[in-house]
């Protein structure tokens, strides 16, 4: 088969080719990259892919929707699983339902704010992130223990023959959400509704519960991201979703999903949550100040994007 | 299932009583019965903005009727969604293609009802082999794995078919299907219509074509205004019979000849080129005159380079070379904008996409090309724009209940005499039209028609590029006609006949007759 044929229908390459490059240079030049700091970068990028995956199910309804309150749901939970477990298991138990219903409530609201009152889900997803913060705050007030519970600090922490617990999850995750777009009517729909969503309609598609479905996913995998990372930064802090906003969005495009909705592949969103961290990594190897990451982090996906656009121009023209 | 003896012998499968419809600002349909029968083609005829694709809609559930009821096999049935419709056993194939272009043409055949495996997996083999067997009875080796984004407009539209048929249907709904096919594959779709009717199903076929629908249809309903006009079995009525039903008049288009003022040429282009990129020229060496008051049809298939002699006119070919002079002023080095201030308009061919703002209303598409016009300082003189909108809706007949009207709320003919309507607003001396007729019924077609003819005798040179024959010969007093970006002909409508245009149009030889200039 034609090679260029072959990345243009499997574009998560572009991003495998990268974690390559750079993790062979990182290597070459440095004798700081060890095997430990590649674990470290495996576990960042893991809590990156289980976000950016909620974040593909969004960009995937296509019309330029995105969930800009994947950061407020990532924060909240955090709070809810350490003000609710109160660092015992049995809390945990607790915690799970609450955490799991954030997760669905807010990608429900996110939803219904976006298919009933027509609010573009760029706006619609960035306010509700707003009213998330202010919950988080008032979370913060009620905030008294940094007590972890046991079950969740293994899942978080553990490293299981050397290989970091949460990566092994961020793998099961992406091989199920690949069957689910891959191998099932949801999937296909979901496709579809990104591509065309009139086609989708009159194909008898059940478009508005797709996307809103899609919402939901968003939600529910930020809701658990929040959790793990607690248990992970040993604690809960305002704003620690924060870096999520834009490199949830980037993980997504850098490994291949087409912004404008319709394609997507979670194999390349791992790789592409893996190369975004290993681009900060590099720059911390590097001595770059914390400003110039964000910039770099912001340059290389304006370039992913630009590059995915002028592909498409070319193709229509 | 025990059908009752009522349905035996009765072979309505479909029937709607007293259906309308009405949307914000416009009654679509009012009133119509409608009934399809099983083993035969039912034809749905009417203009554009007659009510046949609301009807229609109504029929496969994509909308639901504001009053009447609609009854299956005797039944009365409410049609909650298409799915529900399909369910029950009515298949709709869309005019416009609706297909996933990154999905595969067996993902786009099962999207709607996909075969499972254990309730959850897509069966992708199932879906290939059926595809495969669908592809076989539209004899198209279509391959069910290629992306539709990859097919041909005509491929396309054989997967739409193939999609409906892909589901049992009892009553299979079709709108415009032979639009994009060829004479060829036409024959195909024929052949697997008679296959449907000998098998039992009720087809209710929408076209534009009358001959075709004289060839396959069975009965036929005619749509006027919102209403039924008439419906009859085809074998009692004609061509001639269905246009008077459809128009209310029979359509007539000609008139004398326009008045044809002397001295000199309004347009005068000498020597136009404009290189093709891969080689060759789109449009080669193209010298012509055209006469103020004049109607000049320029005929020619396909890339013969009619429209981009137009767009060289219009300015919109930097790279074209020679000259264009109109009324004796050199356009030849100027942009666009001062081209349309110098007199030249044009009339895209897509009026969807090049030729109209769609969410803007009626009145707003009319003054955008003129809005200079009605500045009063720098605020726009809301009344002089009204002025000028109600006149632009009168003299052009433009069927709308206000100004402020969607465009997109129109009929097709409607939003063509809106475009027209937007050239004629920037006053000019020379208006092009590419391919006005395209897209609109027989009844919109002679109105527009009339009107180009009406704005000759008030004195604009009027230049239009068509590939249909009957078209040409009914509306221009002279025949240019183009073949391979050359002119290839040049006729007085006296001397010009379908053949000779057909065979200047096929050789690409100039065959020159009369002004050649």
């Amino acid at each position: 088969m034609n090679p260029l044929h072959w990345l243009r229908t499997h574009r998560w390459a572009f991003a495998g080719i990268g974690v390559l490059v750079l993790w062979v240079a990182l290597s070459a030049t440095t004798a700081q990259f060890s095997l430990a700091s590649l674990s470290g970068v495996a576990t960042s990028a893991s809590f990156l892919a289980v976000v950016a995956l909620g974040q593909m199910f969004a960009v995937a309804t296509g019309g330029g929707n995105v969930d800009l309150s994947i950061p407020g749901v990532v924060t909240l939970s955090a709070f809810a699983t350490m003000i609710l477990s109160g660092g015992t298991d049995m809390g945990l138990l607790r915690a799970l339902p609450v955490v799991l219903a954030i997760g669905v409530v807010i990608g429900a609201v996110n939803a219904i704010l976006i298919l009933r009152l027509r609010i573009p889900a760029i706006i619609a997803t960035l306010a509700v992130g707003y009213v998330l913060d202010t919950a988080s705050l008032l979370a913060n007030r009620r905030f008294t223990t940094f007590a972890i519970s046991p079950a969740l600090r293994t899942l978080a922490t553990a490293h299981p023959a050397g290989v970091p617990a949460i990566l092994l999850l961020a793998l099961a995750l992406a091989v199920a959400v690949a069957v689910l777009i891959g191998r099932t009517s949801y999937g296909r729909w979901l496709m579809a509704t990104g591509q065309s969503a009139t086609a989708a309609d009159l194909a008898g598609v059940p478009v508005a519960s797709v996307t809103a479905t899609a919402f939901v996913f968003s939600g529910v995998l930020a809701a658990i991201d929040g959790a793990l990372l607690s248990a992970h930064t040993g604690g809960a802090f305002l704003e620690m979703g924060r870096p999520y906003l834009l490199q949830s969005v980037g993980a997504v495009v850098v490994g291949g999903t087409l912004i404008f909705g319709g394609s997507a592949t979670a194999f390349g969103t791992l790789l592409g949550s893996l190369l975004l961290v290993l681009i900060v990594t590099t720059m911390q190897i590097a001595g770059l100040p914390g400003g110039v990451q964000d910039m770099v982090q912001g340059a290389v996906i304006i370039a992913v994007l630009a590059a995915a656009g002028s592909g498409l121009s070319r193709r229509t023209a | 299932m025990s059908a009752s003896q009522s349905e035996a012998h009765d072979d309505v499968v479909l029937r709607a009583e007293q259906v309308g419809k009405v949307y914000p600002g416009t009654t679509a349909l009012q009133g119509v019965d409608f009934a399809a029968r099983r083993g035969a083609v039912n034809v749905l005829l009417g203009e554009n903005g007659a009510g046949k694709s609301t009807l229609m809609k109504i029929l496969a559930g994509v909308e639901q009727p504001s009053s009447g009821r609609l009854f299956l096999d005797g039944q009365e049935v409410r049609f909650a969604s298409i799915n529900d419709a399909a369910a029950q056993g009515i298949g709709i194939i869309f005019q416009e293609l609706n297909l996933c272009p990154n999905l595969s043409v067996a993902e786009n055949i099962f999207l709607g009802h996909p075969a499972l495996r254990f309730g959850i997996d897509i069966d992708t083999n199932r879906h290939a082999l059926a595809a495969r067997a669908l592809m076989r009875r539209l004899e198209h080796a279509i391959d069910p794995d290629t992306l539709v984004g990859d097919l041909r407009i005509a491929q396309q539209q054989i997967v739409e078919i193939a999609k409906a048929l892909a589901r049992d249907v009892r009553v299979l709904i079709m709108d415009e299907p032979t639009s994009a096919l060829s004479a060829a594959e036409v024959e195909i779709l024929f052949r697997v219509i008679a296959e449907l009717k000998a098998s039992g199903v009720a087809v209710v076929y929408i076209s534009h074509r009358l001959e075709e629908l004289v060839r396959i249809g069975d009965t036929v309903s005619v749509l006027r205004d919102g209403r039924l006009q008439a419906s009859a079995e085809m074998r009692d009525v004609d061509i001639p019979w269905m246009i008077a039903q459809m128009v209310g008049t029979l359509a007539d288009q000609s008139d004398g000849p326009a008045t044809r003022s002397g001295g000199a040429p309004l347009l005068s282009i000498a020597d136009v080129s404009l290189a093709n990129p891969h080689g060759g020229f789109l449009v080669d060496h193209v010298s012509l005159d055209v006469a103020a008051g004049e109607v000049v049809g320029l005929y020619g298939l396909l890339g013969a380079g009619r429209s981009e002699l137009f767009e060289v006119l219009i300015g919109a070919q930097p790279d074209a070379t020679g000259t264009v002079l109109l009324d004796g002023i050199d356009l030849t080095s100027l942009p666009i904008a001062s081209r349309l201030r110098a007199g030249i308009a044009l009339v895209p061919e897509d009026r969807q996409r090049d030729g109209l703002v769609q969410s803007l209303s009626v009145a707003a598409n009319l003054t955008l090309a003129s809005l200079w016009q009605f500045l009063r300082g720098l605020a726009i003189d809301k009344t002089r724009e009204r002025n000028a909108v109600a006149r632009a809706i009168g003299n052009l007949f433009i069927k709308v209940s206000s100004p402020d009207v969607e465009v997109t709320a129109l009929s097709g003919g409607n939003q063509q005499k809106v475009v027209i309507g937007r050239a004629l607003l920037t006053r000019p001396k020379l208006l092009l039209l590419d391919e006005p007729g395209r897209g609109i019924d027989v009844g919109a077609k002679a109105e527009v028609f009339r009107t180009m003819r009406a704005l000759a005798r008030e004195g604009l040179g009027v230049m239009f590029a068509t590939s249909d024959l009957k078209e040409v010969l009914a509306v221009a007093d002279r025949i240019v006609v183009m073949a391979g970006g050359r002119i290839a002909g040049d006729f007085p409508r006296a001397e010009a006949t379908e053949t000779r245009l057909v065979a200047a149009a096929n050789q690409g030889t100039a065959i020159s007759v009369g002004h050649l200039a």
